[in-house]
């Protein structure tokens, strides 16, 4: 019992009955962190949906008051769209798809205790919990906060005297290179764990597609991060102690920054998708009651995508001037890449197909995830061509295309996530026709906002501008009236989710209480009971099959646990 | 799959790799790519430069012999920690002498690197002289920095060893560190200072 | 007789580059772009290779290890 050992190692004995704040906030149970991470991510996801309903309301109706923020001034808005991503992706999808799902789940679905480090994953959210109130403290120093876009071009992130912000550029980079250390200790501990904690019994090939996604998914982000820390750490000195590592001047290249962000930046697309991938393969088998169609591919692509991602980065740069030879390799890389993720998209519609669906709310978030991220994906094929993205670059064609694949990675695959794993989270179930309503009206209004951009990109709409009023090409009626469309769906859109929120929080305590295995899934999460104890199983489990034996011919059931010996 | 019925008990067979090595692996992982990424910037820009502006002609000429001496301590203190690792079973006690030599030479290899930067920015080659400059000292303090929690961590090891406290894969994880500070110094020597 | 034009053009195109990648967003010097072309190919690899070195090992070890459990099936806990 090799997780047994490194436990008795790295926790020596935190597990007595603890009060409220070594419980809550100093807790080595990875429900418990796991809990922690997706409340601060939700949070954080409340602050970047306010972000946006800002900026969207300055673009509908230019220089107008915004209620609940007043005057939008240019370098707020800069502020505001720059944290919007920044927070969107670093502190809303990684903690709440991998850290807070890898951290419930890997044990859990693994069948073992605990994490193999739990110090170490401790240790992780603390260091996340820092970056982010690091990232939220910026907004309240002298000059306001980073303005410079989430990419973080030097030389407008380098100097003060062009972004005008002493302290935020900073206070954003350190916000950065902390949660990066803390996602780090993080995936240190699911590979890990998933490595050599599994239940007797369970080889490799018995893992469920989300342990696998959310392993692979770390390794990538272990392959990417370290040259973006490098450049990290250069553009820090730049700002802070003066060297001249992107400055012209002094003989530094301001482009070498933009490849050691996108050598991390495009993989990091990859890093964020898989986790929710993994989920719509747990959620379409458990709701169609079939077998995850061709389990192997889905693996093998995965692994394939993976490796793919790592020659696709200069896409970004096609017009940063590098050598357009060099841009038609990756074009070909970048239209390869979609072979992989479209077949993966097939195997889960192999899957419905004549599966006995049945439309529960976490199936429809499934279902909507493959259907939106088809159109990121394909509109990802027009921007991957270098001649078409010299028109798009920078336009609203790419705002659309990248919400279409980051939204539902990161808001679509968190609902379906957390609507599938409630139950088992809470012990409690959310309400059904509540989150039917709050699935519709957000499906509908996240189309609605995008779409227009898609055309509005089309017309060359340049993205980087915060008051049209001054561009009279661009201020025309037509193009203004998709805009305020886009703003009227984003408030739809964002008048529902406190549905959501009463939905979640009520039922915590409200709910109908739920038995084991709610949704009759094969996978040891649904075979220990909800919410699972301390420990998680006992006793603990063994393993017999794959995770996907549903409708087995000659069983009574039509799902068969993974633990189940006859 | 397998029939229903008479199927045996699954058994936990023992890790491929053990916990705290795999945890190491990663580690090093990470931290190869954070180097790959300075050393890439590094040469991008060396050769991106007009001819004779690299280094820039302002820049003094890097202490290449004396670094090349230094470098010898580290490789041996690598090499001792090999040496270590192979006899630690047979020959406790020397294994123990030859980790605490490790620890000496690495410190007179740090100690040496002081030495250097201190005459270096004296003769005012600094940080924000040139980008060069900021090169230099950003890898080779980077790789420094690692050196210093290499020489503790091994020293911590090395106590925890002559108490018998130790886990033989964590002794591994140790030494696996130790290896990646001593094997990226040629790297960073040949393409900084050559 | 189309295509005979363009089969010229291309191998016009194929034989003075110079004059096919003359575009108004591209301004890098050619021996900087060699340099960022080995830089790529350096980075994108060294991952992966690293990767492949490890998982082979992680795969000839459990390869190891199940001949040897096969080798010796009484000594394997019941």
């Amino acid at each position: 019992m090799a997780q047994s050992h490194a436990h008795d190692d790295h926790a020596h004995g935190d597990h007595h009955e603890e009060g409220w704040f070594l419980k809550y906030f100093w807790s080595t149970d990875h429900k418990m962190i796991a809990k922690q991470y997706l409340l601060t991510g939700m949070a954080l996801g409340v602050i970047g949906a306010y972000f946006a309903y800002v900026f969207r309301m300055q673009l509908a109706f230019p220089n107008k008051p915004v209620p609940g923020y007043g005057l939008v001034t240019g370098s707020d808005y800069n502020a505001l769209v720059t944290n919007h991503g920044a927070i969107m992706i670093f502190w809303v999808a990684m903690p709440v798809l991998i850290a807070a799902f890898g951290n419930f789940l890997i044990p859990l679905m693994v069948g073992c205790d605990d994490m193999v480090f739990p110090r170490l994953n401790r240790l992780s959210y603390q260091i996340f919990l820092i970056s982010a109130i690091v990232l939220v403290s910026s907004f309240f120093v002298e000059g306001g906060a980073f303005g410079g876009a989430w990419t973080a071009y030097p030389p407008l992130s380098a100097k003060a005297e062009y972004n005008l912000t002493p302290l935020g550029p900073t206070l954003w980079l350190a916000a950065v290179a902390l949660e990066f250390v803390a996602f780090l200790l993080g995936g240190i501990n699911f590979v890990t764990t998933a490595m050599n904690s599994r239940a007797p019994g369970m080889r490799a090939l018995d893992l469920p597609m989300a342990v696998w996604m959310i392993v692979i998914a770390s390794i990538l982000f272990m392959c990417s991060v370290g040259p973006l820390i490098a450049g990290a750490v250069m553009l820090m000195f730049d700002q802070t102690i003066g060297t001249g590592f992107f400055d012209p001047d002094r003989g530094g290249d301001p482009v070498l920054w933009q490849h050691l962000f996108w050598f991390f930046g495009h993989p990091e697309v990859y890093v964020v998708l898989l986790p929710p991938l993994g989920f719509v393969a747990e959620i379409i088998t458990t709701f169609s009651r079939k077998r995850l169609f061709a389990y192997k591919t889905v693996l093998y692509t995965t692994i394939g995508t993976g490796i793919l991602s790592f020659f696709v980065w200069a896409h970004h740069q096609f017009i940063a001037g590098v050598d357009p030879r060099m841009s038609n390799v990756f074009s070909v890389t970048t239209v390869l890449i979609s072979i992989p993720i479209a077949e993966l998209c097939f195997v889960y519609i192999a899957t419905l197909y004549a599966g006995s669906i049945s439309f529960r709310v976490p199936m429809l978030w499934a279902l909507a995830f493959i259907a939106e991220f088809l159109v990121g994906g394909v509109t990802g094929i027009f921007l991957g061509a270098s001649g078409a993205d010299i028109y798009f670059h920078d336009t609203y064609f790419v705002v659309a295309h990248f919400h279409y694949t980051f939204f539902p990675i990161a808001i679509i695959g968190t609902f379906a996530g957390v609507t599938y794993w409630y139950p088992k989270m809470f012990g409690r179930h959310m309400d059904e026709t509540l989150g039917k309503i709050h699935f519709w009206v957000t499906i509908a209004g996240f189309n609605g906002i995008f779409i227009p951009l898609f055309i509005l990109g089309a017309a060359g709409d340049h993205r980087r501008i915060f008051d049209y009023s001054n561009f009279p090409e661009l201020a025309s009626p037509e193009l203004q009236a998709m805009r305020v469309f886009a703003t009227v769906s984003l408030l739809v859109m964002l008048a529902v989710q406190p549905l959501f929120a009463w939905n979640f929080f009520r039922n915590m305590w409200k709910g109908k209480v739920a038995e084991a295995n709610p949704w009759n899934a094969n996978t040891l999460e649904w075979q220990c009971p909800s919410p699972p104890p301390h420990g998680n199983f006992n006793p603990m489990p063994e393993v017999y099959r794959g995770p996907y034996e549903y409708s087995q011919p000659g069983r009574a059931d039509d799902f068969w646990p993974q633990n189940s010996p006859t | 799959m397998a029939a229903a019925g008479a199927i045996p008990r699954p058994v936990r067979g023992a890790p491929i790799i053990e916990s705290e090595v795999v945890a190491m692996v990663i580690v090093v992982f990470c931290e190869v790519m954070f180097f790959a990424g300075f050393l890439s910037g590094f040469s991008l820009i060396g050769a991106r430069a007009p001819a004779g502006w690299w280094p820039p002609p302002g820049d003094p000429a890097l202490p290449v012999a004396a670094t090349g001496g230094a470098s010898l301590a580290l490789l041996i203190s690598g090499v001792a920690v090999f040496w270590a690792g192979r006899r630690l079973d047979a020959d406790r006690a020397g294994a123990l002498r030859l980790l605490w030599g490790a620890v000496a030479f690495a410190t007179a290899f740090l100690a040496y690197q002081v030495f250097e930067f201190v005459r270096l920015v004296s003769i005012g080659f600094t940080m924000v002289s040139s980008a060069h400059g900021g090169f230099f000292y950003t890898i080779v303090g980077a790789h420094a920095l690692h050196a210093v929690i290499a020489v503790a961590v091994l020293s911590w090891a090395v106590r925890r060893l002559s108490a018998g406290d130790l886990r033989p894969p964590a002794f591994t994880a140790v030494r696996m560190y130790w290896y990646f500070v001593v094997g990226l110094w040629p790297a960073i020597y040949t393409v900084v200072y050559l | 007789m189309t295509r005979a034009l363009v089969a010229a053009s291309l191998a016009l195109v194929v034989a003075v580059p110079d004059v096919a990648r003359a575009c108004s967003t591209c301004m890098d010097p050619t021996e900087g772009s060699r340099a960022l072309l080995v830089v790529t190919i350096f980075l994108s690899l060294l991952p992966i290779g690293m990767l492949a070195a490890i998982g082979g090992y992680v795969w000839w070890r459990a390869e190891q290890m199940r001949r040897l459990a096969a080798a010796l099936p009484l000594l394997e806990r019941p």
